[in-house]
């Protein structure tokens, strides 16, 4: 497949939305005076049905190109014509209908109709979730807010996160929320600016992560700052590595609650269609399988967060199954949940104590079930990440980051395409540890592993091979390319100013770097990126050498 | 036993934006080989062209629905047991069991995503072989 098919189908994308909005603008005024005209003469009412037709096809097709809020919108109009529509094509009396549409129309649907064109203009972006990899340049970057009276620290942590980065934006105190700040990831707040409860902004804190700069601990103050919606408080925002690792933990949590993979057993059909439906408009992955004996292949495939299971199936007991997957010490930790109409306790412990997790009371309401069903995956996600994730810096742990550098091998042989492989080692550690004692070197660590999560593409792979050594894998990316990046990589690193003991201090890193797909295994191509590694600190480190076979 | 891998889909889709997106969807992330009908009158004289493996039907067209087509289609000799997926901008419990009643292998909420559909799709169609 050629390579630019994603900004290809990208661009093909944009235009078909702006055709659809061109379009849907004639649309819309058509709509108004269609409900106009059925709302003044009663031999007009007929103009109820394509006014109800237009509502459903905006329904279902404005959020397909990206107009979500306007599809969203147009269903609740639809819902609230359709008993008229229908009245209309049953044949009933035109001035009652008439009159029934006059009052929907003051009940504010007037309102709702004629400000309907205005949802045109909240498109989102044409999704990031592509299959294909994005190339690092084109990584959104996260959008933080600072809101700090003091100029020179304000400056001093904007200058610090830009170099990790994000892009900062600050307003000073009693200046309005612009428009146009809907991209916001996260709010950077003094806990002064929080004093006033009017404050305009207040309101936009609840649904974005906070960052309180605060150094005020009693009780009082800090119950009033959870209540206001902060999620972290931090002392001493001049300490820039730190702050960035609160905010990374932040953002990763706010990822973590959008999406998950749930796979679904039960025997009766129509309810697994009806799960599988309100789950996956829910936003999650769904497997949904109404066969409990192929449920071992269809987890291998599928991997899911979570399993939602029947407790009875047919001649195949769920709670029986729970019991048999526990046998492989791959599904030891996958939580079930049973869906069960049984009111009894008792027989639900029992259940329970039988390999099983959690259960959900059958009836279950469709906005319990996703909500169940997210939070699960939340935690399942998390819980996962302890065990696979470096404690310190939450990269991949060293037999994982293995591991996948062995499937990005094999990618490579079966696709093609060239990837890199890249070992980095922190400059002159020890001395970082002797002179400012372990606690600062794991800062120190810390702030190279941020930098290389922010920076990097999501789907690189990042490991903490060893003490202070990290490992990469860069999939579908050409050797000058990853030099580029790291060498950029490298300068801004060697930037940054670690605090300790009242002394400030940088530190610089080294590189080495070997085309994947240019060795047999991953095995000797990481040991080529070594060699190359420490050929760069004998050449004096803070910088990016490419392993000898591959120059050639 | 492999199943027959999906190539060929058939599409009944009286909106035209949405018949280019899932053009996109389907044949330039997907990769299948689509053909997409305004109607299903069209779709009926289209189907011996292309012989599907596959069909996605629009429920609410007008003149003749999603539901209306799948009928006839089935009646064509050859047809009987395609797999068809329904598009809906409806997700009630009581229709969804109605299309599947008519034989559907799945149903496919709308406002669908563009970049997800060819997987719908394929799962959809993996999940009707390993039935079948």
């Amino acid at each position: 497949m050629p390579k630019s098919l994603s900004s290809d189908v990208r661009k093909k994308l944009e235009t078909l939305r702006n055709r659809f909005r061109d379009k849907t603008i004639g649309d819309i005024q058509g709509l108004v005076t269609n409900i106009q005209n059925a709302s003044q003469r009663s031999e007009a009412v007929n103009e109820l049905v394509a006014a109800y037709q237009l509502l459903h096809r905006l329904a279902g097709s404005a959020g397909t190109l990206g107009f979500t809020q306007l599809g969203e919108q147009a269903r609740k109009l639809e819902v609230a014509i359709k008993p008229l529509a229908e009245q209309v094509t049953e044949g009933a009396d035109s001035e009652c209908i008439r009159l029934q549409l006059q009052q929907l129309l003051d009940g504010g649907y007037e309102h709702d109709i004629s400000s309907l064109g205005s949802f045109l203009g909240v498109a989102e972006p044409v999704s990031a979730q592509w299959h294909n990899p994005k190339r690092a340049e084109a990584d959104r970057q996260s959008v933080v807010l600072t809101l700090e009276p003091d100029h020179q620290l304000n400056d001093l942590i904007m200058q610090g996160l830009a170099l990790y980065g994000y892009q900062v934006r600050s307003l000073s105190s009693g200046e309005q929320w612009p428009d146009g700040m809907n991209d916001v990831d996260l709010v950077m707040i003094r806990d002064t600016l929080l004093q006033n409860e009017g404050e305009i902004w207040l309101s936009k804190l609840h649904s974005l992560p906070v960052i309180c700069f605060s150094s005020t601990h009693d009780f009082i103050t800090r119950y009033r700052l959870a209540r206001l919606g902060v999620d972290a408080c931090v002392d001493e925002p001049h300490d820039i590595p730190a702050l960035v690792d609160r905010v990374e933990q932040l953002l990763a949590e706010g990822l973590a609650t959008l999406t998950g993979r749930v796979m679904i057993v039960d025997d009766d059909k129509e309810l697994l269609e009806h799960y599988r439906l309100v789950l996956s408009s829910g936003g999650l992955q769904v497997r949904a399988l109404d066969d409990p004996s192929r449920l071992l292949s269809e987890l291998a495939d599928f991997r899911p967060d979570i399993l939602l299971m029947d407790v009875q199936m047919g001649q195949y007991d769920g709670p029986v199954l729970a019991r048999m997957l526990r046998f492989q010490s791959e599904w030891l930790s996958l939580p079930i949940i049973f869906f069960s109409s049984e009111e009894d306790r008792d027989l639900q412990l029992d259940v329970l104590a039988r390999g099983g997790d959690d259960f959900v009371t059958k009836p279950v309401s469709d906005q319990f079930l996703v909500r169940t069903a997210r939070i699960r995956c939340y935690r399942a996600r998390q819980l996962d990440k302890l065990v696979s994730l470096d404690s310190l810096t939450g990269l991949l742990k060293h037999a994982l980051a293995k591991t996948e550098l062995n499937r990005e091998h094999a990618r490579c042989a079966r696709y093609g395409h060239s990837s890199v492989v890249a070992m980095l080692d922190l400059d002159h550690f020890k001395q970082v540890n002797d002179s400012y004692g372990h606690g600062t070197g794991d800062v120190v660590i810390k702030a190279l592993s941020n930098l290389l999560r922010h920076r990097l593409r999501s789907t690189d792979i990042i490991g903490r091979y060893g003490g202070e050594e990290f490992v990469l894998v860069m999939p579908e990316c050409v050797m000058n390319e990853a030099v580029e990046i790291l060498e950029a990589l490298c300068q801004d690193f060697a930037r940054l100013v670690f605090n300790a003991e009242s002394a400030e201090f940088s530190v610089t890193f080294s590189a080495g770097v070997a085309a994947l797909n240019a060795y047999e295994t991953g095995e000797q191509a990481i040991e080529a990126a070594d060699k190359a590694l420490y050929q760069r600190k004998r050449a004096g480190r803070n910088g990016v050498t490419v392993a000898a076979g591959d120059l050639s | 036993m492999t199943p027959e891998s999906l190539q060929r889909i058939l599409m009944v889709e009286d909106e035209p934006d949405i018949r280019t997106v899932a053009e996109l969807a389907l044949e330039a992330i997907g990769g299948f080989e689509l053909t997409a009908c305004e109607s299903g009158q069209h779709a009926l004289k289209k189907i011996e062209e292309c012989r599907p493996q596959l069909i996605v039907l629009d429920v609410m067209m007008p003149c003749m629905d999603g539901p209306a087509t799948l009928r006839a289609i089935r009646a064509m000799p050859g047809y009987a047991t395609v797999p068809a997926v329904f598009m809906t901008a409806k997700v009630q419990s009581d229709e969804v069991q109605s299309y599947l009643a008519l034989g559907a292998a799945g149903v496919i909420p709308k406002p669908f995503d563009p970049l997800t559909l060819a997987d719908q799709i394929r799962e959809i169609w993996n999940e009707a072989h390993a039935i079948g």
